[in-house]
Order: C-alpha cells, then structure tokens, then sequence
C-alpha cells in the first residue's frame, strides 16, 4: 500500500490538471476550488509522506518500481530517504499556498493554473525518482512551463537606465537553465555508459565504482549545470530577473523550490560521483561564499522590493552551496534544512510582496513608506520572515545557518567567517527594506489601503508557521535527515576509498 | 583526548523550578502578544503577577543556593533538574540541550533582572497609559525579560547566542515601539545592526572555542562552558586559538554592551520609552557583554593578550564616554552616555582581574541607574516630554520626592559612601592596584580621572535640573503619581542598602555569592577591605568633582572667559560633536557602504549580466544577423551552390578512395 | 577509330550533363531551364545505359533504373510547368531574376 503513496502524489496533480482541461474557459471559480481542492490533497499526501518516514527513517518504505522501457533500460523507480521527504514536503507546502495566492490572477486562469501544475509535477518528479533518466526527464519538465508562465502573466521592470521586460526575464531564464540542463545531460549520459551497468537507478550507479579519473573529468558537468539551477555565481543573473519578472506564484515556485532543484542535484551526483566531488568541492565552497556575499551586497543596493528578494535568494542559496561543499554530516545536513528553510521563508517573501505590490501597484522602495499602519498583520509577517533571512535564532534560518557554519569551519575558517559577515549584511539590508517601506511616517497614498484578505492570510500564515515551528522545535526535521545525511556521507566516504 | 565532564553534581531538584521564570515570562509574552490588537483592558496585570512569581523563583534558587554552600550546579539536561525533556537539537554529535549553571554569577543576575524587571512593568502601567499600544508594549517587555533570563541560565555556548540575539530582538522592538517616529526606527535599527556586527565576533569566537578539539566520543567538540573551561584550563586549546576565541567573543560583548567604538546605538536608544531605557540600556541587556566576559573569565585569565585588549577597551570607553555626558543637553542621552561609561568601568575593572568588583559595580549601577532613568521619565512625564535640561530648573520645590532618589542615585554612582557605588568603586580600585597605591601606574590615575568626571556630570545635570532657576515657566506641573514613584522609591532603598548589606554586613557570606570556585585567579579582591588610603582618593575625588560641579554650574563658572576660549572651546565642540564618530560612521555608511554595493550591484548587472549571460546570445544574433545574406532568394544562387558543392565533395570522395585528384 | 566502347558514352553524357549545368545555371527563362533540367537527366541516363551495357550484363539494372528516370522526369516536368504556367498569369513574365521575395 505504502508504495503507491508516491506515484500518487504524481498522480493527483495530473488528475486535477485533466480536471481542469475539460472545464470550460470562464468558469473561473470552478477551475480555482478545483486546483485549490488538489493542491490540498496534495499538500496532505506530502505532509503524510514526511511525518510516516520521520516515525519510520525507512529509506524503502515508499519504494515503487516498475519498467519503463527495457531496451534503453530505463525504469520508473520512486523512492524517498530523508532529505527527499523534506523537499517533498516543501513542495507541498508552496503548491497549496501558492495556488491559493494565485487566486487573485484573472486573466486566462485555466491556462495559468494548468502550467502551474505542470511545473509542480515536474517539481515532485524529481525530487522522488530514483532513476536518473526520470530525474532528468522532471527536471526539464519543471523548467519548460516557465517560460510561459513569466512572458504571459508576469510583470515588466522599468529603470532608468535599462528595461527589463518580462519577455526578457523568461526567454534568458529558459536558455541559461536549457543550456545548464545540456551540461546536465552530458554527463548523465556518459556516466550511464561508462558505468555499464546498464541501468539508469542511483543505487546501481552507486554501486558501479565509476574509475577516479573519469569522475574528476565528469563531475564540473554536474556542478555546473546544477549549479546554475541553483544560481551559481557567476551563472545567477537568470535568478534576480526570473523572480522580479514572474507573477508571485510562480516566484514562490521559482525561489522555493526550483532553486532547491538545482542543489539537490549536486547532492546526488556527489553519490555516485565521490572522487569527483572531492575534487571539485573547494570550488563549489569558494563559489558559494561569492554567492553569500555577493548576493547580499548586490541586494543592499537594489531600489525594487522584488529585486532584493531576488538576490536574497541568490545569497541564501549560497548558504546551500557552501554547506554541501563540505562534504560533513553537520554541513550537508545544514544545507538540507536550509534548503526547506529557505523555500518557505522566501515563499512567505514573495507572497507578501505580491500582497503589497497589488495594493500599490508600485515596488520601489523609495515611494512606499509607512505601511505597517494600513496593512499591520502583513508587516508583522514580512518581519517574521526577515528576521528568519536573517538567522534570528527562534526561527528556522537559524538551525540551519549553525549547521551550516559549524560544518564550514571544519573545512575552512575563512569562508566560515565571510558567511557570518554575509549574515551581518544580511541584516543590515533586511532591516533597512522593512524600515523603510513599513516604518515611519505613512504617506498620504497608502494610508488608506485594506490589509490581507482571506485568501492571502491563509498561505501566509501557513508559511508563517512552519518558519516558527522549525525554528522553535526543529528536532523533529533534523532527526528525519540527519540519518539520511548520514548515511549519504559514509557511502561517499567508503566509496571514495574502495573507488 | 579530553574526557567531558558527564558527571553534574547532583543538583537538589526544586533548582528545576528556575526555568519557570523564563518560560512564564514567554506564555505572558504569546498571551499579550495575541491580546495586542484587542481593546482588552488591564492585560498587564499578566506580566505583573508573571514578575512577582519570577521574584519567588529567585528567592527560592537563592536561598537554596546559600543553604547548599555555594556549590556551582550545573542541570545539564533538564532531565537533571526536571524530568526528561530531549535536547533541543542535535548537531552531528553534539547535544545542544537546555542546560542550566546555577551558580554565584547565575543567581546575581536573576535576582538584577527580576527585581528591576518587576519594578519597571509596574512603573509602565502607569506611564505608558495613555498608549493604544500598551499590550503590545508588555507583550515585548516580556520577551525581552525572558529573553534575557535565557542568556543567563545558559549552560552553553549556543543557548547563550541565541538568547543574545533574542535579547537584541527584545530591544529592536521597544526602542522602535513608537515606529510613527522616523528617529525611534532608525535608532532601532542601528542598534540591531551595530550589536550584529559585535555578534559576528561572537559567532566566529563560539565557532573557535567550541570546534577546536574533539571529544573522547569522538564529538568535533563541545560548546558546555564548564567543560570549555576545563578545557582550557587542561591545555586542550593552542595559543592562538584562545586567543582569537576570547577577542573575538569579547567583540560581541562589546557590541551588546556598548564598548568604544561600538558605543554608538546607546545614545540613539533613547527614543524608545524611558522605562525601556531604565530596564534594557541600564540594568539587563549592556550588562549581557559583562556576564559573558565574567563568566568565561577563565579563558580570558589564560590568555593574557585578549585580557589587555579588555581593559584598555573598557578603560577607553569610561573615559570618552564621560566626557561626552559632560556636554550633552539631552537627560536621556547625558544618562545614556554615562551608562556607557560605567559599562566601560566594568569591563575595566574585569580586565583588572576585579571580577567580583565588576558585578558587584553591575548591580549597584543597575539599581543606581534604573532609578535615575525612571526617574527621568517622571520629569518627562510633567514636563510633556521635554528632555532638554537647558529648558529645566528648581525642580526641587516641584518633584520634592523626584529630587531626593535622584539626588541618592547620582551620589552612589557618584562614589559617596555609604551608599553602593562607593563599595563597587573602592574594589575596583583595589583591582586596579593590588593594594599598594602606585601613582604611577597609568591606570590607576585614569580611574581617578574617572571618579572625578563622573562626579562632574552627575552634578552638572543635578544643578541643571533641580537646583538652578529654571529659565522657562512650568506649567501645570506637579510629582508624579504613586505606581510611578514606588517603584523609584524601591530602586533608592536598594541603592542605599545594597552595598552596606553585601559589603559590611553579610561580607563573608554575600560576596562569596560572586566567588567562582576557585579557578585560580590573578590576586583579585573578593572581598571588601577598607583601605583608608584608597577610600580618601577615591571620595576626594568624588567630592572634588561635586565641588566643581558647583561652581561651574551652579555659580556659572562655565561662562567665564577663560573657558570659552583656546582650549577649551575646540575640546567643547569635539566633544560635543561626540568625537565626530556619529559622523565618521555615517560617513562610511554612505560613501563606503552604499558605494560599494552598488558598484556591486553594477557588476553584477553590467558585467556578468550583460557582458557575461547576454553576450552569447547577442553574438549568436550578431552571427545570424550577417549569416542571413545566403538567402539571397534567386534560384540560381541556389542552383550555383548546389552544382559546386557537389563537384567538391565527389572530388574529396575520389580523392580518399584512390588518393589522387582525378 | 576504335569500337564503340564505354568511355564514347560517357564522354557524350558528360558533355550532355555539363551543357545542360550550364544551362540551369545561365538561363534567365524559367522553361528554358526546366529544359536544361530535362537534358541533364537525359545525360544521367545516357551514363547509365552505357554502364549497364558494358558492365552489367547480368542484371541490366541501369535498364531498369531509367525506366524509373524517365517516368520520374515526366511527372517532375508536368508539375514543374504548371507551377510556371502560374507563376506567368501572375507575373507576365517567366524571367527567374525576379523571383526574389523567398529571401532575407
């Protein structure tokens, strides 16, 4: 029974989007209860998933595993440790709150709603294949309904000096993303063959012991083209535009989770791929240290609310970045809880920005003042969810920032230091942003404007409380991934010796 | 390989009940803080009664403290002192747990935050009454309570930062409580971040104190302070890294308690409403960095050079800082820079080795100081805010009660016996000199100067006040009300009593409260010696800056010629500019800061962005752009290409086939 | 002279070939080219038979192969010379040089 839990949560997201292809275009009510209803089952098969593997911790209790196509050895395998569980709960989360946020789109919603699920089943996809070949196949099927979903319904940037159009944002995201997904490609392929295991399932890759010398030459093709899905520098300017460009809930999508693909990616590929990682591991730290500071500098100077959080994201990744270079349980194991971390507080980020931004109709930061006095409940949680960027202990940036540093201070103590002083600019930032646009004295033009509505209320405060309760109680995630970090470390351990 | 101390004393259980403080002070804060958009009436009754019961706590932990003779207790888990409760988290194989030290230091603190905790909410009631924000308002002071109960029951390391940051929390919150005002907002936010930037420091040291060896379970450490303390103690930590460890800790605590050049956030503070000031910038949280330095003093013992830093810092900061109270006309921002000023003589009389003179100092000024701010915000209370004491006088016929506890509280900071500052002042002394009066020793006479200055000051602002005639007309003006003055009423009874009853009376049993057990210190004074010759410098000094006060003050010397002129008019306005820093600071925020990340910000867009992403694919559209001219459209052109590239490759085919053209 | 033998044949199909390129390549009249087209074909087909003849006498299947040629050019012809014939009801004239728009 417990085995079909997973093609089912492929399953529902399908159903619903059937659902939806046969519903009349105008029926925008019924297209909206109905994906709401299916993000909702979704949301609980996800949270069923995390909560029965943290009881259990059994790596294969969710197995399922059918053939696909046998003469290219390909299989349809599902599977569930730790980590993935988490991710699968993150994705949850950020579908149903997403699709309720979204509830305030009015044109074209079947279309919308129906690329939106599109891309959430791809999210699913990956983070529960166990075979590389299906990995790959998700993964680009996360990707494709992007382009749409930013050059139709998202929303144009103007500058002074330089414009950035909507059309822009979605065409660079798809190539670069395309481009890194070829690198992907790549080395899937050649590790395939050179494996000759005749089998695309990690577990077997795992097992092949793939000679040192190819590992090192294969593995930049991984750590670059995940990297740039997880905004890599100096490959992260797809992120910032992508983010401003999109319509909030594809930006809740795109920085919760379709970064945290990218990550996840790496994590894999350092299985099956132990000397390569060794390796290459120094650049990816010294890369992810560039993203923290870089990032938080770059968002300090920005003058659009989206493009703050946009290169927020990118310096959180950063923190990803750095604590998977480490190669230890407490870094890796900080990365994958700043992975869900991360995904819900920026989720809760770009919901209140779209919050603000529909009532405004303006994100300069320059303008808006004062709006902690019409719109008090979104105020207060837009600081909780800066005070989580910034790593307020009591909130769960903090547990996994600690793990994050602990682990890199192992490794090197200068990038360690730069990612504290990251944290410290963060703060700096983070706290200007919400003084200046919440605080002060309200102006005339926004002293009237309604607070959050039900439907934005909602997932906001389901945000809200997940952010609260890891941060309060984090016991509970830690436990389900640290065995599974675990258990990933010694593998990579005693495959790098024996291989 | 360093065995960890499994083994905690046995503590008595009822020591358990110590985290019900805290935890009580959070349930009033989720309570208040849910209430705080209702028109509930009388909601603080909650944290009322929440402080009375935290006062209980303390004179329970401490009674059974005395009774078990002073032995430290460390509840490791709360399993020890309560019953079972997994740890917190778990790092790799570190535990990090809710952990307790009951100890002399502990149980000083407790009792610190408690009583003035208390003593400040009931005078909010009645000062904040008029506020529609008022739940709100206890609603953080109980957080921040909590917060800071949290910091200094720690055990560990790590608990210890995070109740620091949540103390920070506490104190962004209140000082910006008024968030209408733009000064109160920015002001909180300096505080946040230039207590942060002193937190990085902190994070780094713990990072370093806490990783540096591993453990006989094979742990990458451990951040338990007793076992770190032993640590050291055994040699497990390499020169540089106690070294680094402690600087770069004592960089947190002189973020948190406002040490030179960090100093900066404690002045602004003052927007935030004066109780907030009496209870965080007087009493609790600046005295944050100082029970950290105290507690891991045995770290700082073995490495001298982070030692030294202590002292000259903290010297450095007592000086400047009370010269700068001598020039300011705001009283909230006179007393604020005179708590920096005191802050900078504990940490001093820390790096001295004055250890139990630094704390008892920290009580004596936490009560001293509180009742002067609380009774500043009776004077703003009447006066409708007015804060400038240039506009104030004769306060004296008007605020008789008023005048008297702050009259007492500026004499004990002051050093006049018998009141508790002279006790701490004169241990300090005897810190600073061992004993033997050596007037050559640099930091001794500073200490003097110190005395002086601070006598200075407080008779300044005394003059200015109450005493001289006051240059506006009052109106309406009259004492404040009971809730408000009982409280400053209390604070003065503690302020009289507490260093004659720690210092004389119960000498041999009160002090040892502060008595670490024995780690083997530089000879530090634990107790109070009366030396005739220090306590005749040290009140002369006291009174000479008294005398001079009133002269220059009251009889108006100030206006004299000779000190408007040369000297002492450039020093006037360098101080009064307060050294300039505010303005170096801004100077850096806006021309190094901004410039800098929006040059990175331009690279990023300019050079990666453009440059980097971009150009690929404009150079491809560059390319197709010259590349489209084949299509010529005529049919020939095609035809043309056609026929030649077929001759060519058949040539090159006859060519491989028989390697000969033709 | 000698006997009529496969390299006679050839020469003449090349000549044919070349003369019909040349012809493709210069006319200027759509038909005219289509005529040329139809020589070069006839040229392919001469090369073929002549092949066949001489050095496949077994099989004969370059006999067989222009039989398809042929059958093919027609077809190829008749469509070509509608497409022409239209092009000439809209155009006036049958001059290739103008017939330019299918460009950058």
């Amino acid at each position: 029974m417990d085995s079909w839990i997973l093609p089912l949560i492929l399953i529902v997201p399908v159903i619903t989007l059937l659902a939806i292809l046969f519903i009349p275009k105008n029926n925008d009510e019924t297209i909206k209860n109905i994906t709401i209803f299916g993000s909702a089952i979704s949301g609980i098969l996800s949270l069923y998933v995390f909560m029965a593997f943290a009881q259990t911790r059994d790596p294969n209790q969710f197995d399922f595993s059918m053939v696909w196509l046998r003469n290219l050895s390909i299989r349809l395998d599902f599977g569930v440790d730790g980590i993935s569980a988490l991710m699968v709960l993150l994705v949850g989360i950020v579908y149903l709150t997403g699709t309720l946020i979204s509830c305030k789109i009015t044109e074209r919603i079947k279309e919308f709603f129906i690329l939106y699920i599109l891309l959430i089943i791809g999210v699913y996809g990956v983070f529960i294949s166990q075979d590389l070949f299906f990995f790959f196949f998700f993964y680009e099927l996360a990707v494709v309904p992007m382009y749409l979903l930013i050059a139709v319904w998202g929303h144009s940037s103007e500058f002074e000096t330089f414009n950035r159009t909507k059309e822009y944002g979605a065409l660079k995201l798809m190539l670069v993303l395309v481009a890194s997904s070829v690198l992907i490609w790549i080395g899937i392929l050649s590790t395939f063959v050179v494996a000759n295991q005749n089998s695309f399932l990690f577990k077997d890759l795992i097992d092949a012991n793939i000679g040192n010398d190819f590992q090192i030459f294969i593995f930049p093709f991984f750590l670059i083209g995940f990297g740039v899905l997880a905004g890599l520098w100096p490959f992260h300017t797809w992120s910032p535009d992508g983010h401003v460009a999109a319509p909030t809930s594809v930006s809740m999508v795109h920085a919760g989770i379709l970064m945290k693909l990218g990550a996840y990616g790496i994590l894999r590929s350092i299985e099956f791929l132990p000397a390569g990682a060794q390796e290459w591991m120094w650049l990816l730290l010294i890369l992810g240290t560039i993203n923290v500071v870089y990032g938080a500098l770059s968002a300090m100077a920005q003058k659009d609310l989206k493009y703050v959080i946009g290169y927020s994201s990118v310096s959180h990744m950063g923190y990803v970045l750095m604590g998977l270079a480490t190669l230890n349980v407490i870094g890796v194991a900080g990365s994958v809880l700043q992975m869900f971390s991360h995904g819900i507080m920026t989720a809760l980020f770009f919901a209140l920005v779209g919050v603000i931004y529909e009532r405004t109709h303006s994100r300069d930061i320059e303008t808006l003042d004062g709006l902690i006095k019409p719109m008090g409940i979104a105020g207060t949680l837009f600081v909780i969810a800066g005070l989580t960027s910034l790593g307020l202990p009591g909130l769960s940036g903090f547990v996994a920032e600690l793990f994050i540093f602990i682990g890199v201070f192992q490794t090197n103590p200068l990038m360690a230091i730069l990612g504290v002083i990251g944290a410290a600019i963060t703060a700096v930032y983070i706290l200007r942003l919400i003084a200046r646009i919440f605080f002060g004295t309200v102006s005339e033009k926004w002293a009237n404007l309604p607070d959050i509505s039900k439907f934005e209320l909602i997932p906001s405060v389901i945000l809200a409380f997940f952010i609260v309760f890891m941060g309060v109680l984090p016991i509970y995630f830690i436990d389900a991934v640290n065995e599974s970090v675990k258990e990933l470390i010694n593998a990579y351990l005693s495959n790098f010796v024996a291989g | 390989m360093y065995e960890l101390n499994e083994a905690a004393l046995q503590a008595p259980t009822n020591l358990g009940i110590v985290w019900w403080a805290p935890i009580l002070y959070i349930v009033s804060f989720v309570v208040l803080g849910l209430l705080s958009r209702t028109k509930i009436k009388y909601t603080y009754f909650v944290p009322i009664i929440v402080s009375f019961i935290s006062i209980g706590i303390f004179i329970t932990v401490f009674s059974t403290y005395v009774s078990h003779s002073w032995e430290r207790y460390s509840c490791d888990t709360i399993g020890v002192c309560w019953n079972g409760i997994d740890p917190w988290f778990v790092i790799g194989d570190i535990q990090m747990h809710f952990g307790a030290i009951i100890d002399g230091l502990t149980v000083t603190m407790l009792g610190l935050i408690t009583i003035v905790g208390s003593l400040v909410i009931i005078y909010s009631v009645s000062y904040m009454h008029d506020d529609p924000r008022k739940t709100w308002y206890f609603s953080c002071i109980s957080f921040f309570i909590a917060a800071m109960l949290f910091l200094v029951l720690a055990n560990n390391l790590l608990l210890i930062y995070v109740a620091w940051e949540l103390v920070g929390l506490g104190s962004y919150l209140l000082i910006g409580f008024w968030y209408g005002k733009q000064t109160a907002v920015d002001a909180a936010k300096k505080a946040f971040i230039t207590t942060r930037i002193g937190d990085v420091g902190l994070m780094v040291g713990i990072l370093i104190l806490g990783t540096s060896f591993t453990t006989s379970s094979g742990a990458i450490g451990t951040f338990h302070i007793p076992d770190i303390i032993l640590a050291a103690q055994q040699g497990m930590y390499s020169t540089s890294e106690l070294n680094w460890g402690c600087l770069l800790i004592f960089l947190g605590a002189m973020g948190k308690s406002a040490q030179f050049p960090l100093h900066i956030w404690l002045p602004d503070a003052m927007e935030g409403p004066t109780p907030v000031s009496a209870l965080i910038h007087a009493a609790t949280m600046v005295t944050a960095g100082i029970y950290l330095t105290a507690r891991l003093f045995p770290l700082y013992e073995i490495s001298t050079i982070a030692l030294t830093v202590v002292t000259v810092i903290g010297l450095i900061t007592a000086i400047i800082a009370a010269s700068m109270a001598l020039v300011m006309n705001d009283l909230k921002k006179i007393l604020a820079y005179s708590t920096v000023s005191h802050l900078g003589l504990m940490i001093f009389g820390i790096g001295t080795g004055g250890y139990a003179a630094a704390m008892l100092h920290l009580v004596a000024h936490g009560f001293s100081k509180a009742l002067l701010f609380l009774s500043a915000g009776n004077i703003m209370h009447s006066l409708h805010e007015e804060t400038d004491i240039r506009k104030m006088g004769n306060l004296r016929h008007y605020m008789p009660i008023t005048t008297i506890c702050f009259l007492i509280g500026a004499l004990s900071l002051s050093g006049i016996p018998p009141l508790s500052g002279y006790f701490s002042k004169d241990m300090l002394l005897h810190g600073v000199t061992h004993g033997k009066i050596d007037f050559t020793n640099i930091y001794f006479l500073l200490s003097l100067g110190f005395i002086f200055l601070s006598s200075l000051y407080m008779t300044r602002v005394f003059i200015l006040v109450f005493w001289s005639k006051s240059t506006t007309e009052y109106k309406d003006i009259h004492e404040a009300p009971k809730t408000m003055n009982i409280p400053i009423i209390i604070l003065t009874f503690f302020s009289i009593v507490f260093g004659i009853i720690t210092c004389l009376i119960y000498q041999d049993t009160l002090l040892d409260i502060m008595h670490l057990v024995t780690w083997g210190f530089l000879d530090t004074p634990l107790h109070f010696e009366f030396d005739l010759i220090l306590t005749i410098l040290s009140v002369g000094f006291a009174l000479s800056g008294i005398i001079a006060g009133y002269f220059l003050y009251q009889e108006n010397y100030v206006n004299k010629s000779v000190f408007n002129s040369g000297l002492f008019k450039s020093l006037n306005s360098l101080i009064s500019q307060k050294y300039y820093l505010d303005d170096a600071y801004n100077w850096i925020v806006s021309n190094v800061v901004n410039k800098v990340t929006a040059i990175v910000s331009y690279i990023d867009r300019a050079f990666v962005n453009d440059i980097g992403i971009n150009s690929p694919g404009e150079a491809i559209r560059a390319t197709s752009n010259k590349l489209r001219y084949i299509q010529t459209g005529k049919v020939y052109n095609y035809a043309l290409f056609i026929v030649l590239s077929i001759s060519v490759i058949v040539l090159i085919w006859i060519f491989l086939e028989t390697g000969k053209i033709l | 002279m000698g006997e009529l033998s496969l390299i006679h044949i050839q020469i003449a199909s090349i000549v044919l070939f070349s003369i019909g390129i040349y012809g493709v390549l210069s006319r200027r009249n759509a038909v005219l080219i289509l005529l040329a087209i139809e020589l070069m074909l006839n040229a392919v087909n001469l090369n073929l038979i002549g092949v066949s003849a001489f050095l496949d006498q077994s099989r004969f299947l370059g006999h067989i192969l222009i039989i398809f040629i042929i059958t093919i050019a027609a077809a190829e012809v008749a469509l070509a010379l509608a497409i022409v014939l239209k092009l000439y009801k809209e155009k006036r004239n049958t001059d290739v040089d103008k017939l330019d728009v299918l460009k950058w």
